[in-house]
């Protein structure tokens, strides 16, 4: 195939030109005029001068998932769709290793696995691909024990544009244009061109085994004394004892889910720091920790995350029959759900927030929790709002890679993810608000730098955000690129790719890297 | 006022050039399309003030009526606060004035933003309509105009390098960008890393004709369906950098100052195709040497064209317009030795010139009567001025 150009009067255009998060585009003025699915970086470099040469604005999507419009707010502009460049066949004359950008992470660990035995430390949502993954510093379950993806990363093949407006196709790493290079490793995509292929020399073993486990507590008996005690103990544990090198194969995320919920728990992936699960002494301290705190009885599972993208798709059948007993899809968001890339899943609308913790939580910042995920507003459900606290650190904090990365939160214990998942156009403005007053006070309180009120601006206790689980809410804050990027000079290195690598400001987004 | 001290005691007249009897009226080759406020003498002009550097902002407006520019100042009524107002525009019927706001961000996004404004017809004043914000990326918009049929406005916009049109309602809103073109390209001079559109004009067939200070070119653009798109190019000399454009009212010459290279070139306009034909002839505009930053003005008469600098005290230029082959020459000089001029433009009764300056902080105004200019008199005090727009109806 060569390109395929999906434009307005084309019965795939509607599926097509959203992605996952149903906010977006927020209405058809927003809309890109067509999608290029396009097989090769070939292919790519062409749908990419095409739409340079007609003066229309290109955004990027591989697997589809970015958090806020980046890719789908593009007035009459043009998609360029990575989703079918999958190949992690090796290239000659490259690194080692080869992912395309359009791959989706499930793919890429099973064919990884098969091919080599090796992995990449990257996240939990196997529809996820490497684009976005991996251009802003990705990580996963296996993170503390292999640090992020980007920290990987040998080289990459990038479209850039020049001033005359030619495309331009580059190899960059560390020794070719190497800030190019360091922008791409953890900056976020859509800046700076476009990333056709990540190389990697080297890959960490697949984990022989590992461990799954879940703690589950029940809201229905929950008091803000027990609320407190569990988050401190988790807190604790990974601001003490999960420094130490034998934790790092041990990675937990906590889904604080709203009280509407039902419960709240813990998901556990572990293996010892040498993929075996042959003693077990790590794991069963940690769960001992929880057992004063009177956890439900739970089955064994993986370690899938309750909410987030594998939130529950439909809701609770209706109690009557007839039209109420329908409901009306986009037939490839009906049949393949998450499960395939591009613009296929969207029907839930979502919004998130991030935060990076190098302490434990404080009391004030538990009681704020403890608030607003028991919070209750008539008529909103509230009950897929919630916090995933994952553990990290381990060798997510070598501080070497700050000066060659751009991703320069390497003190942090503790990763927050806050999410909201609702069905309706009529409740976006309730939950916006909902997730907004959360964030703002739980970062107005005793914790946090009065100058940088509402915000978890670097400091003593926090690293900022994350910049793949961006928040158009910070753009509010005159200070926002070093909430993502830091104070130590990476904004500036930023700022001078930018000017060069992509002159004409092609790339842009409401984040990108300005100018 | 410091300013106008200083220009009045170095204030003179220079002939140059041919003498002013030889000059002689030639009929126009085509006919012009005539506006309703031409032989009419403004009422109420407008001045936009701010941007770089600036302590206020705004639209400052004045009551020209009994106004002789002759002598005394303006009389300000009333002003309105506004970001950065690079240009200002008035619709064809004279009842709203549109502004750009030469910012770089708006509610935390990298775009600036136009503002509509509905005009008293009594008194002159503004009352803000609502404000637009243009594309992402498209930062530091310089000028717009608005479309001879009163239903989009096109923005040129010099940071994102791009073009924005912007539907126009009856009641003089303007609605959510509906079309972007976005440009690229650069230029040997250290300003030419990247596009930057810098002013848009209409043909008389509806055509967009633009310049693009960046990229060294000139560009016609269909406008169609509220979008735009690309009609011709036009590579202008490298390292001019394109600023101003000025279509004389016979339609087929195109006049463009030259930003970078303090000159005026003159281009052979195809109006019925859209087509810029060829560069004519390029003239260097300033008295001493190249201190870049021309601006123009053209007599609606298609007559004279007059010349300024922004970054030099060179005086105004009046210049004899060659109908058939636009070339000039320049007949006199006054004021050598004034203020800077940051803009420029003359009423559509053609009767004066006005400019503005940013560093006397005020408007100045020149009669303009039988073939030739009349000493500047300062008609306005206003910090920073940066655009400007009178009203006649």
């Amino acid at each position: 195939m060569s390109i395929e150009t999906i434009s307005r009067n084309d019965p795939r255009y509607s599926t097509l030109v959203k992605g996952r998060n149903a906010r977006f585009p927020a209405s058809d003025a927003d809309a890109a005029s067509r999608i290029e699915l396009c097989d090769n970086a070939e292919d790519l470099a062409l749908a990419l001068q095409r739409a340079v040469s007609e003066g229309l604005r290109p955004t990027v999507r591989s697997g589809g998932h970015c958090y806020e419009d980046f890719v789908y707010s593009n007035p009459g502009g043009v998609v360029l769709d990575l989703s079918m460049m999958g190949d992690t066949t090796p290239l000659a004359g490259a690194p080692k290793y080869r992912i395309a950008a359009g791959a989706a992470l499930g793919d890429v660990y099973t064919d990884l696995f098969k091919r080599y035995n090796v992995t990449l430390p990257g996240g939990t949502c196997t529809s996820v691909a490497a684009g976005g993954h991996i251009s802003g510093g990705g990580y996963g379950l296996l993170s503390r024990l292999h640090g992020l993806t980007s920290d990987w990363l040998t080289a990459v093949d990038i479209l850039t544009v020049d001033a005359q407006g030619k495309v331009v196709a580059r190899r960059v790493d560390q020794k070719h244009e190497p800030e190019l290079f360091r922008a791409c490793r953890g900056a976020g995509g859509g800046s700076f061109g476009v990333i056709t292929n990540y190389f990697f020399e080297e890959l960490p073993r697949v984990p022989q085994e590992v461990i799954t486990a879940n703690i589950s507590f029940s809201w229905a008996d929950m008091t803000e004394e027990k609320f407190e005690a569990i988050l401190k103990t988790y807190g604790g544990y990974w601001e003490g004892r999960g420094k130490d090198p034998d934790t790092w194969g041990m990675f937990t995320i906590f889904g604080l889910t709203h009280r509407a919920s039902g419960h709240l728990g813990i998901s556990i992936q572990f293996c010892n720091t040498d993929g075996t699960c042959r003693d077990l002494k790590v794991l069963n301290e940690f769960l001992a920790l929880f057992e004063p705190c009177g956890p439900v009885q739970t089955t064994p599972a993986t370690a899938a995350v309750t909410g987030g993208e594998r939130a529950m798709h439909h809701a609770a059948p209706e109690n009557c029959w007839g039209q109420q007993m329908m409901s009306r899809h986009l037939w490839l968001d009906a049949n393949v759900r998450g499960g395939g890339g591009g613009g296929a899943g969207g029907e839930q609308r979502a919004k998130y927030k991030s935060s990076y913790m190098k302490r434990n939580f404080t009391s004030a910042e538990i009681a704020c929790f403890y608030k607003h995920l028991t919070r209750t507003i008539p008529g909103v459900d509230l009950s897929r709002s919630m916090v995933l606290v994952d553990s990290f650190g381990g060798a997510t904090n070598k501080k070497s890679l700050i000066d060659t990365t751009s991703n320069p939160q390497r003190e942090s214990v503790m990763k927050l993810q806050f999410l909201s998942y609702w069905n309706t156009p009529e409740d976006d403005a309730a939950h916006l608000q909902c997730s907004r007053e959360f964030f703002s006070e739980l970062y107005s309180g005793p914790d946090a730098n009065p100058k940088y009120k509402e915000t978890p601006y670097w400091n003593d206790r926090y690293e900022g955000c994350y910049i793949n689980y961006p928040d158009k809410d910070m753009l509010a804050y005159s200070f926002w690129p070093e909430l993502y990027y830091g104070e130590a000079g990476l904004v500036p290195v930023l700022k001078r790719v930018k000017q060069r690598y992509d002159p004409n400001n092609i790339f842009h987004h409401a984040m990108s890297i300005r100018p | 006022m410091k300013g106008r001290l200083r220009w009045s005691r170095r204030d003179f007249v220079r002939m140059a050039g041919s003498s002013l009897g030889a000059m002689s009226f030639v009929p126009p080759l085509l006919a012009r399309v005539s506006r309703a406020s031409e032989k009419i003498a403004p009422r109420f002009a407008y001045v936009g003030f701010g941007g770089e550097g600036a302590k206020d902002e705004g639209i400052a407006v004045f009551d020209l009526s009994g106004a002789d520019l002759r002598g005394g100042l303006w009389r300000q009524t009333g002003v309105v606060a506004s970001a950065a107002p690079s240009s200002l525009a008035l619709d064809a019927t004279e009842r709203f004035l549109y502004a750009v706001n030469e910012v770089d961000e708006y509610e935390g996004l990298p775009t600036g933003t136009v503002e509509a404004y509905a005009i008293d017809s009594a008194d002159g004043s503004l009352k803000l309509i609502n404000r637009q914000k243009l594309s992402l990326s498209a930062t530091a918009p310089r000028h717009a105009t608005v479309s001879p049929d009163g239903r989009a406005l096109v923005v040129a916009v010099h940071g994102g390098g791009a073009y924005n049109v912007l539907p126009l309602a009856k009641d003089g809103s303007v609605g959510a960008v509906s079309g972007i073109l976005k440009e690229t390209g650069s230029g040997p001079h250290h300003e030419q890393r990247s596009a930057h559109p810098q002013m848009v004009v209409f043909d008389r067939a509806g055509r967009v004709v633009s310049a693009d200070l960046g990229s060294d070119r000139l560009s016609v653009l269909r406008l169609d369906a509220a979008r735009l798109s690309r009609a011709g190019r036009y590579a202008a000399q490298a390292g001019d950098g394109p600023r101003q454009l000025a279509l004389h009212p016979d339609g087929e010459l195109l006049f463009v100052a030259n930003e970078l290279d303090a000159s005026v070139a003159c281009y052979g306009y195809d109006v019925e195709e859209g087509r810029i034909v060829g560069r004519l002839g390029q003239t260097a505009t300033a008295c001493g040497g190249n201190t870049g930053g021309v601006v123009m003005a053209l007599d609606p008469g298609g007559e004279f064209l007059y010349t300024a600098h922004r970054r030099a005290s060179d005086g105004v230029s009046m210049w004899r317009i060659a109908r058939r082959t636009g070339g000039l020459q320049r007949l006199q000089v006054v004021d050598e030795g004034g203020p800077w001029l940051h803009e420029m433009t003359i009423t559509a009764d053609g009767k004066s010139l006005l400019g503005l300056s940013r560093e006397d902080g005020g408007v100045f105004g020149w009669r303009l009567a039988d073939g030739q200019i009349s000493k500047g008199e300062q008609l306005a005090r206003l910090a920073a001025p940066m655009s400007l727009a009178a009203k006649s109806l």
